[in-house]
């Protein structure tokens, strides 16, 4: 007797696509309650930490907003270029990049001209620079056929290794002898809500969420990018320009990434640091997934990211676990978000053959 | 750590940083062979890194440290295998599944066991060959050399053999080109691609375990930097063929091993930042490689492809 | 039945599902020895599922198989070829990057672990000498015609010492002559006992080389016939279910200006070799100029070319007078070309996307669909109007009867027909000047064969002009005004239907006779 696999599409009502995310999230902290009684501690205080630090009153809502931020800049930007088809997994290195542009134009201008001017400026170049960083491995493949995959990963590591050389050298504060940081900025981004900590970039992000769900979804120009993703010969076939979408997409995507460490830097931190490049621009690409690579779910997909993030850091402080923690759950929930799609939406029959 | 004073020296240094990366790219040049992509290898290495480090730690023995590299990366390689062959999803997405698990699992066992407990385990050391170890600056570079690397020379010569002049390399160009043909002949696709991508993955938690016990002598987050990728972008380069690969690797280990020269350097020229500047060489120099062999290089047919019969 | 031989292989009920359709409903088959067994019947009929069930690269829902009388269970083709069973696709599985020898010996249970290229290549040289094949064994697969591949194919059956061999559509991809060398190995074939199963569509053949023929139409046996009792027009008949009409009406011609000349135009294919060797015609507008040949001498990129796909290597295109040689394909859309592509679910629709946006593609820019707004505009950004698109699709759904639940489903669910009639409802409404047609009932029932026909003619009669694409012979002689005959890349004849008989149109077509170049110009 053999058993044989196969792997049939199932017809489903709509509602469970939700069902998807929930199970998801749901198995995932059930191992995450395992992990932490493996690791001697008590779940159910673990998670109530959690709960409490993330949504358990109005400051702390607030700060997991702060969390989502990063997370809503990145994930539209990586949505929005796998709409057209190209994954960008160069997001960390753009987000470094970003990061570092800003703290640079800064501290060039803080001091000469208005700071609104200053921050406009260090955003603008930020989103540039981190577009270029895109660019430079789109038009590799493009151009050159070379995978963009690598490309990309390679150059996210060379990014921590200027950020890294940078702050030991000509970034380097000239107050702090031990940890290599910068000079703290005196132009950042103002509060939103005062006496809170939620900053202008939160409010940035979510217009250009929005934006970028209208423009994909509303316009002529969008639905041609939405085209070539999802059959580039038909583009090809219909005249549309593939390669100048893709280097748009890309470019875009960098951008968006870039504004999201220039963000981080000038909302949240006020100064630069290797601790900014935390693995955001990978986590981000699981955000986008979660989202569907819609920009408005993406937006309650960074904010439930946001929320692990900031709860995460409670439930270390109330249980001795790391950061790291976070790390593996987010793993989890990644791997089992694309296996429980497969699962629900497809059925795994055994034929047993005689 | 070595005397890094000496040309035999950084040849030294240069293969055993390439060794690892070897061993990483040679058995992905396998598995993309068989047409899958294994974006995951940098979480196998930092998986198999972590239970190296871990079991020589309980048992004192550096064999089987290594071998639970190879048993870690056997089950993820397994793990990736249903997702992409049996289930068939998305190579690229579920290849970084594998890697967020790797990495934060590693990171995340190693602080709850160890904390920040400081430990030393014994670690594997250089082992001279008699005779040829005394020929001038080759000898210190090639035959002075930790077993594992050793264990390369021989090794991928075999693997490069296997793969064009046995039957089973025959099957696993067949199933890369063309799996269509390769199953109406009657070559079992699936068991292929599975058996490729487990080995190739188990090569991966063999080299992040010997990057553990070999290299560095100790465990910390994130000891691959980038390594697992960087052996996939030498596949690129070394057009799918393993001596090439292992060609390129070594280009990786003596830039780094150069670099590494020179950060003692600047040290002594009391200029320390310009040590992190030198690190960024290698992955410039891994860019421009691929740069430059890019042009023409054509992937095996099938690679990153679900395969299904009907 | 059978002369008194014994049975080979026997199928019993066997009940084959897909989505949507049941491609084998209760069938029973049997197989002599030593015969030719034709299995006759339309595109979808469920020939190539039955025969793949036999060959274990499907597994039947229902139904038992037995072979020498012992029942069987093909998991894989590897349990199909031990037990003597050998199949050749209709599209080649070959690995192109190896040797003859290497695709001929693998998976060969007695191989080796050691394989040494030219020990197996001088193992092989008996069988190709055998079959009376010209072959050199460590030539590379992407260096062979269509022929010598085909042969390969026959070649890896034979090594393995097969029974039964089935032929899936063998005669698509060959010049008539190619066929008679065929029919020649099939005979020599069954004369040593080996039986032969013949999957086609096409009535003459099964005329001429099969013993026993079976029909088969949406998934049931139709009809079980010795040849002595069969004729084409029975044949037909049990084929589509009804008595079938192959001419077509068609109004005379009247023809208009040059819409399209085409000046030595060369191209490489994309192997790097030359696929167009120097091609110049012309077409009026009200005319079908017809490319006749067998698939694989240059039209497919000849429409490439013609289209924006591929670049050219040298020669001129003109569009009602303009160059367009260098044109990109947006450009020529804009000016009045269409392409109805031979691929219909990779170049032709989207298939995630809702069937109300697959029509508007190439046309979302213009108005109504999209609309200008003030500032972003300038960047080329408009805003769509959705009311406007669903009912542009209600209405092509409408005129061009398409069968779709609703214009929001996803274009993937329709079927073959239907996404045909969608993609000819897109082109057509945007009143091309030019149609380019590549296979464009290729795999249509004929129902919807029919219907593309009879639109093909009716635009025709509109005054749009069209170059039909087809590897049907008939199709292109009852449609066209004028044929031209593609052979390695060039034109080698240029005609009217009628002028020439069957005979010297397949010389033309394998390349045996050639029209002088004068002739080929005077006809345009």
């Amino acid at each position: 007797m053999v058993i044989l696999l196969k792997v049939e599409e199932r017809r489903l009502p709509k509602y469970m696509f939700m069902v998807i995310p929930v199970v998801t999230f749901g198995l995932a902290f059930l191992i995450g309650a395992i992990l932490m009684y493996w690791a001697g501690v008590d779940p159910l205080s673990g998670y109530s930490a959690f709960l409490e630090g993330s949504l358990g009153s109005p400051t702390a809502i607030i700060n997991s907003l702060v969390r989502m931020t990063p997370f809503l800049f990145m994930a539209v930007g990586i949505a929005f270029s796998n709409r057209v088809g190209v994954l960008n997994i160069g997001a960390e290195g753009q987000y470094i990049m970003g990061a570092i542009m800003a703290t640079w134009v800064t501290l060039i201008f803080q001091n000469i001209t208005h700071p609104a001017l200053s921050i406009l400026l260090s955003l603008i170049v930020a989103a540039i620079v981190g577009a270029l960083w895109a660019m430079f491995a789109g038009a590799l493949k493009v151009y050159l056929g070379v995978n963009e995959i690598v490309t990309t990963v390679i150059m996210n590591w060379l990014a921590f290794k200027i950020l890294q050389w940078l702050l030991r050298g000509p970034l380097k504060s000239p107050e702090s002898e031990m940890w290599p940081m910068s000079p703290p900025l005196k132009a950042h981004f103002p509060y939103i809500i005062p006496g809170t900590r939620l900053h202008l970039g939160f409010l940035i992000a979510l217009i250009l969420a929005v934006a970028a769900y209208y423009f994909l979804f509303k316009t002529n120009l969008g639905f041609k990018f939405r085209v070539t993703g999802s059959s580039p010969e038909v583009a090809t076939y219909a005249g549309y320009d593939v390669k100048k979408f893709v280097l748009f997409s890309m470019a875009f995507s960098g951008a968006m990434a870039g504004l999201a460490g220039a963000s981080e830097v000038l909302g949240v931190f006020h100064f630069l640091y290797e601790g900014i490049a935390v693995g955001l621009g990978y986590t981000s690409i699981i955000v986008a997934l979660v989202g569907k690579n819609h920009p408005l779910a993406i937006i309650a997909s960074a904010f439930m990211f946001g929320v692990i993030y900031n709860g995460v850091v409670f439930l270390q402080s109330a249980t001795g676990l790391t950061y790291t923690f976070s790390k593996a759950i987010e793993g989890l929930i990644y791997l089992f978000f694309i296996v429980s799609e497969v699962l629900v939406l497809y059925r795994i029959r055994t034929i047993k053959v005689r | 750590m070595i005397d890094i004073h000496t040309i035999g020296s950084v040849i030294n240094l240069g293969i055993v940083m390439a060794t690892p990366l070897a061993l990483a790219s040679v058995g992905e040049v396998y598995s993309e062979r068989a047409g899958i992509i294994n974006l995951g290898i940098e979480g196998i290495m930092l998986l198999g890194a972590f239970l190296g480090f871990h079991i020589t730690y309980l048992t004192g023995n550096i064999l089987l440290g290594y071998l639970s590299g190879i048993a870690v990366g056997m089950v993820l390689g397994l793990i990736l295998a249903f997702l992409v062959v049996t289930l068939r999803l998305n190579q690229v997405i579920a290849g970084m599944g594998i890697y967020f698990l790797g990495f934060g699992l590693s990171d995340f066992i190693f602080r709850t066991i160890y904390g920040a407990k400081h430990v030393t385990i014994p670690k594997s050391t250089q082992v001279p060959i008699p005779g040829l170890s005394a020929i001038p600056i080759i000898g210190e570079g090639l035959f002075h050399q930790y077993p594992m690397v050793y264990l390369t020379y021989i090794f991928i010569p075999l693997l490069w053999f296997i793969l064009y002049k046995t039957k089973w390399g025959l099957w696993l160009r067949a199933v890369g080109e063309n799996p269509k043909a390769a199953d109406t002949m009657g070559v079992d696709v699936f068991k292929v691609k599975y058996l490729a991508l487990i080995f190739g993955s188990s090569l991966a938690g063999l080299a992040g375990a010997f990057l553990c016990l070999g290299v560095t002598g100790v465990f910390y987050e994130n000891l691959t930097f980038g390594m697992g990728f960087i052996a996939i972008g030498l596949v690129y380069f070394g057009k799918w063929d393993p001596l090439r690969a292992w060609a390129g690797t070594m280009i990786f280990g003596f830039t780094w091993s150069i670099s590494t020269t020179l950060q003692e350097y600047f040290i002594k020229m009391g200029r320390p930042e310009m040590t992190y500047f030198m690190l960024m060489l290698p992955y410039i120099v891994t860019i421009i490689a691929l740069v430059a062999v890019s042009r023409g290089a054509r992937a095996p047919k099938s690679l990153g492809i679900p395969y299904s019969r009907e | 039945m059978g002369n008194g031989r014994r049975v080979i292989v026997s199928m019993r009920g066997i009940v084959k599902r897909f989505p949507g359709v049941v491609a084998n409903d209760h069938i029973d088959l049997d197989i002599y020895e030593g015969e030719v067994l034709a299995l006759l019947g339309e595109n979808g009929a469920g020939k190539t599922t039955l025969m793949n069930i036999l060959y274990g690269l499907y597994t039947p829902d229902e139904g038992e198989i037995y072979i020498n009388g012992r029942r069987v269970v093909h998991r894989s083709p590897r349990d199909a070829i031990k037990n003597g069973i050998g199949m050749v696709h209709q599209h080649f599985t070959l690995v192109e990057d190896l040797t003859i020898a290497e695709n001929v010996v693998l998976g060969l249970e007695e191989l080796g672990l050691l394989v040494d290229v030219k020990k197996v290549a001088r193992e092989i040289i008996p069988v190709i000498n055998e079959l009376g094949f010209k072959l050199d064994p460590l030539q590379k697969i992407w260096q062979l015609s269509a022929g010598e591949k085909q042969k390969v194919e026959i070649l890896k059956a034979l090594y393995r010492k097969v029974k039964v061999l089935i032929l899936d559509e063998p005669t698509s991809v060959l010049t008539p002559q190619d066929v008679k060398e065929l029919f020649k190995t099939i005979r020599k074939l069954v004369s040593k006992g080996i039986s032969v199963v013949f999957i086609s569509h096409k009535l003459h053949e099964v005329m001429e080389i099969a013993d026993r023929i079976v029909v088969l139409r949406k998934g049931r046996v139709v009809g079980r016939l010795k040849r002595e009792e069969a004729n084409p027009r029975l044949l037909a008949k049990l084929m589509v279910g009804r008595e079938v009409f192959l001419e077509i009406n068609k109004p005379p011609a009247n023809v208009g200006k040059v819409v399209l000349e085409v000046k030595d135009l060369k191209a490489l294919s994309d192997k790097g070799v030359l696929a167009l060797k120097g091609v110049s015609f012309r077409i009026r507008e009200g005319e079908i100029l017809g490319v006749a040949g067998v698939a694989g001498n240059g039209q497919k990129e000849l429409a490439e070319v013609l289209y924006g796909l591929r670049k050219p290597l040298s020669g001129k295109i003109y569009f009602l007078g303009k160059d367009i040689t260098n044109a990109s394909i947006s450009e020529r859309i804009r000016l009045g070309i269409s392409l109805i592509p031979e691929e219909r679910l990779k170049f032709g629709i989207v298939s995630e996307f809702p069937v109300a946006d697959n029509f508007i593609i190439e046309v979302v820019d213009n108005e109504p669909f999209s609309v200008k707004v003030p500032f972003i505009s300038a960047l080329g950004v408009k805003i769509l109007n959705h009311k406007a698109i669903l009912d542009y699709a209600k209405k092509l759904i409408g005129k061009y009867r398409i069968v779709a639940p609703s214009p929001n489903v996803k274009a993937r669910t329709l079927s073959g027909g239907n996404i045909q009639r969608l993609m000819v409802a897109r082109e057509f409404e945007r009143r091309p000047r030019l149609i380019i047609a590549e296979e464009p009932t290729a795999g249509l029932d004929v129902a919807a064969t029919e219907y593309v026909r009879n639109l093909l003619v009716e635009m025709r009669s509109k005054g749009h002009a069209i170059l039909l694409i087809s590897s049907d012979l008939s199709e292109v002689l009852s449609l066209s005004d004028k044929v031209m005959v593609m052979y390695e890349g060039e034109i080698v004849g240029v005609f009217r239907p009628g002028e020439l008989s069957i005979e010297e149109v397949g010389l033309l077509m394998a390349g045996a006779k050639k029209m002088p170049k004068e002739e080929v110009m005077r006809r345009w």
